[in-house]
């Protein structure tokens, strides 16, 4: 009797220190800061920051028809600053590590959109992982990425939350100097 | 990556040099010793004579030196680009509005189609405006042409056709470059430069000119 009770101390220690290894409150399925903008021209990009608690893949996304007709999964190559964008089969995901969807990087792509988005506005977006999971939250239409942010998510923030080593070489091409 | 870092460092010593001689503090954008010139080249401007910026038009060419004393904002894109291209126009946008007036008013856009299959004048003269009051809309058929203007930005773009001509993929530098009234390349942008670090480069670099001029 008193050993099991022990052993079950024991499990229970190490379940909290696994936790605690597994970086806690960063192992959560979520989504965070979803934003959009769109063009004179019908297309537009959805942008969102994501965590999860297991290795998965963001597979598929929808919006409402009246937003846009077609959505596609995309990621930009940026080749010593020559951008080529692709479609992709689906965005991978780390456990516990942030997972981008930002301008120059995998983004959600919006086609044929009847109309314009306007800054302010939001709209539901729902997220298809190959977990079979699903995501659903409000992108807010914005101009840009929102640069008050303190933990920045931007590319040329001096890289706080940069995973992509290729990301952040600003030099396109050439020598140069200040 | 380590080597990222010495270089990082480095230029953060440079920068603290430099910082010290001068009263300004750095550009963010990307300065060269020797500035490229690009006033020798022109292409064809299609802009609608009420949406034109300031800049040489002549003949129906746009040559790549800004009027006396002013700037020339270019960008080299194309308008079926959802992500990087409006990324890098709406920045823009937003540096030219959170300066002065007297600094947004030296700057004349440029935007330069590397699609001119797809980009017709109409499509350029639609989409432009949503991003700026006046600009100055280059579209040119002739891809030795074009291709002499890219040379000379140190620019790349490539349009990628199917077996049935029909256009795939675009890829191109996305650059922004500011050119002075001499032709000459006086700050690039690389893709991802915040609308405020754009903003802080302009109001420095306008303020160098205004300040030489009579």
């Amino acid at each position: 009797m008193m050993r099991k009770n022990r052993a079950v101390g024991l499990a229970v220690l190490l379940a909290v220190g696994l936790a605690a290894c597994g970086g806690g409150e960063t192992a959560t399925f979520a989504v965070d800061d979803v934003w959009a903008r769109s063009t004179p021209n019908g297309l537009g990009a959805v942008y969102a920051t994501f965590t999860t608690d297991q290795d998965d893949e963001l597979v598929d996304a929808i919006v409402d028809a009246s937003i846009a007709a077609v959505v596609e999964l995309h990621e930009v190559i940026n080749d010593d600053g020559v951008m080529r964008m692709r479609q992709v089969s689906g965005v991978p995901m780390v456990r516990g590590e942030e997972r981008l969807l930002r301008p120059g990087d995998y983004h959600v792509m919006l086609l044929d959109m009847p109309q314009m988005l306007e800054p302010g506005e939001t709209f539901t977006v729902t997220f298809f992982f190959a977990s079979g999971r699903t995501l659903e939250a409000e992108a807010q239409v914005r101009v840009i990425e929102d640069d008050t942010m303190p933990h920045g998510h931007s590319m040329s923030d001096h890289g706080h939350s940069m995973t992509d080593a290729d990301k952040d070489e600003p030099m396109p091409h050439g020598t140069h100097s200040r | 990556m380590r080597r990222r870092h010495v270089a990082v460092g480095v230029m953060l010593i440079l920068g603290m040099l430099f910082a010290g001689c001068t009263s300004e503090p750095p550009l963010n954008g990307v300065t060269r010793t020797t500035p490229l010139h690009v006033g020798d080249v022109a292409l064809r401007d299609v802009t609608a004579p009420n949406d034109r910026a300031g800049g040489q038009v002549d003949a129906g060419q746009f040559t790549f030196v800004a009027a006396e004393g002013r700037f020339l904002a270019v960008y080299f894109g194309f308008l079926n680009c959802p992500d990087i291209c409006p990324t890098t126009l709406m920045d823009l946008k937003v540096a030219l509005d959170r300066v002065d007036t007297a600094v947004a008013q030296q700057v004349d856009v440029v935007f330069v189609t590397v699609d001119p299959q797809r980009d017709t004048p109409d499509a350029l003269a639609a989409y432009l405006p949503y991003f700026f009051p006046r600009f100055h809309a280059l579209r040119e058929d002739d891809e030795a042409v074009l291709q002499r203007t890219l040379d000379a930005f140190l620019a790349s773009a490539d349009v990628q056709r199917d077996t049935d001509g029909n256009i795939v993929d675009v890829a191109h530098t996305a650059v922004l470059y500011l050119v002075n009234d001499q032709g000459d390349v006086v700050i690039e942008w690389p893709f991802g430069t915040r609308p405020q670090m754009i903003a802080d480069d302009l109001v420095q670099l306008t303020q160098a000119v205004r300040a030489v001029a009579p």
